[in-house]
């Protein structure tokens, strides 16, 4: 019991002691009382540090002869290098619109371990990107007009895949409230609570694009992607196709899903803290282990616009169908919507007030 | 005074409106978290435990109306 000395007051800071009058730990200086299994377990069992190591070996090597007839194709404008195999051939750059010229023959780079094939014709990205074009409001007329619809190129991205493990150890201070009054004074009873929550959680098959020109944000955008239909890789499936040369490795891909898978331990462990009325969280250990990665191509349909002097990029998901891309804002529009509203609001807002205030 | 109240509202009741159609032009957002790919009913808890340690009251005046003395 000597060593309970040591324990901090969870309330103010200050050395808690054993008060005997009430078989309870005590803070001299707030005058807190707590349970002594309470403070024990405050700090016995400090949060440990967070952990995210991996072993991203993934992808493998070609077999001799595998890659004959691919070709590498780049791009000078935006430094892009993409693979068709040669009866596709490449003649403009998907991320810019620049022509590309033929650089030689492909080889180096990685085996992809699985492919998820097309799913959605090049018929079917036009027809999405129409419906995508229809009914923004503030949308300019003439970029639709001058959308150059057929520029639209299957293109094979690369993905890291990442499965891990986490453990997570997070714990938070949770209060529940309770308030009353008398004909004086209006009371709020504020009750603290250590709450800790210990458990582990799985992931499979985190994606984080290996291409610098494909913005991640976009990738993100079109995400997910369905896993069921990936297939071992077989050279077969880039026929027609362009395919996306990774320039980001597995290893520097990792930060990415670490963050991601963090942030969902976060939240998924948060949801389990029921019954307050506010919760902090005070501090968390995430560690991930049995990490590994594979090296996978999705397949994306892309459009590239130049409107204004502003560069557009389309994406869809050639699985899903699932279509993205920003537009422009015609803002003489805007403004003129946006004075509109503003007036048809200020005049109800006065009807109103006349009937219920005068 | 209410009508200038109502006016400001008024306008700034236009001005979110006139935002949230301007925002459906923007679809590419970052991913917050990574829910889609937590392999179904992985998550165990080994330690769930909410220990009671303290509580405070705090108590306001309840202000008086003396105008109706
Ligand atoms: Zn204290
Ligand atoms: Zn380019």
């Amino acid at each position: 019991m000597s060593d309970m000395l040591e324990y901090k007051c969870p309330c103010c800071g200050g050395k808690v002691e054993f008060d005997s009058a009430s078989q309870q730990m005590k803070c001299p200086f707030c005058e807190s009382e707590f349970s002594i299994e309470a403070v024990q377990q405050m700090q016995q069992d400090q949060i440990g540090s967070n952990d995210m190591s991996w072993d991203a070996s993934a992808g493998s090597d070609w077999q001799p002869g595998e890659t004959e007839g691919m070709k590498v194709y780049s791009c000078k404008s935006c430094g892009g290098e993409i693979v068709a195999d040669e009866l596709t051939g490449a003649s403009s750059c998907p991320y810019c619109g620049n022509p590309v010229v033929l650089q030689g023959t492909f080889d180096g780079d990685l085996r992809p371990d699985l492919v998820i094939p097309f799913k959605l014709d090049k018929n079917k990205a036009k027809e999405k990107l129409s419906e995508h074009l229809k009914g923004k409001k503030f949308l300019p007329k003439a970029f639709t007009d001058q959308n150059h619809i057929d520029e639209i190129k299957g293109v094979y991205v690369p993905f890291w895949l990442f499965d891990a493990d986490a453990d997570g150890d997070i714990q938070y201070e949770g209060i529940k409230e309770r308030t009353w009054s008398d004909s004086n004074y209006r009371y709020t009873e504020k009750s603290y609570f250590n709450v800790r929550r210990t458990g582990s959680l799985a992931f499979e098959h985190v994606p984080v694009d290996g291409s610098s020109r494909m913005p991640d944000d976009l990738m993100e955008s079109i995400e997910p992607f369905d896993y069921k239909d990936a297939v071992t890789f077989e050279k077969a499936y880039l026929s027609g196709y362009l395919a996306d040369r990774y320039d980001v490795t597995a290893e520097q891909s990792i930060d990415r899903a670490n963050h991601r898978i963090e942030q969902s331990v976060i939240d998924t462990f948060r949801e389990s803290v029921v019954g307050y009325s506010q919760v902090h969280e005070k501090g968390n250990a995430i560690q991930l282990h049995n990490g590994k990665a594979q090296y996978v191509l999705y397949p994306v349909w892309i459009l590239n616009t130049t409107w204004n002097n502003e560069k557009f990029l389309f994406a869809m998901n050639g699985q899903t169908g699932k279509f993205v891309g920003n537009l422009p804002l015609d803002k003489s529009a805007f403004v003129k919507a946006m004075t509109l509203y503003s007036i048809i609001g200020a005049v109800v807002a006065c009807i109103l007030t006349y009937f219920f205030f005068s | 005074m209410n009508y200038v109240v109502a006016i400001i509202i008024g306008i700034l009741i236009g001005v979110v409106i006139a935002c949230i159609q301007k925002s459906a032009l923007t679809s590419v957002h970052m991913q917050h978290a990574a829910a889609e790919y937590i392999k179904r009913n992985s998550l165990k808890f080994s330690r769930k435990t909410d220990t009671y340690l303290y509580k405070r009251v705090e108590k306001t005046a309840i202000p008086r109306d003396n105008s109706g003395k």
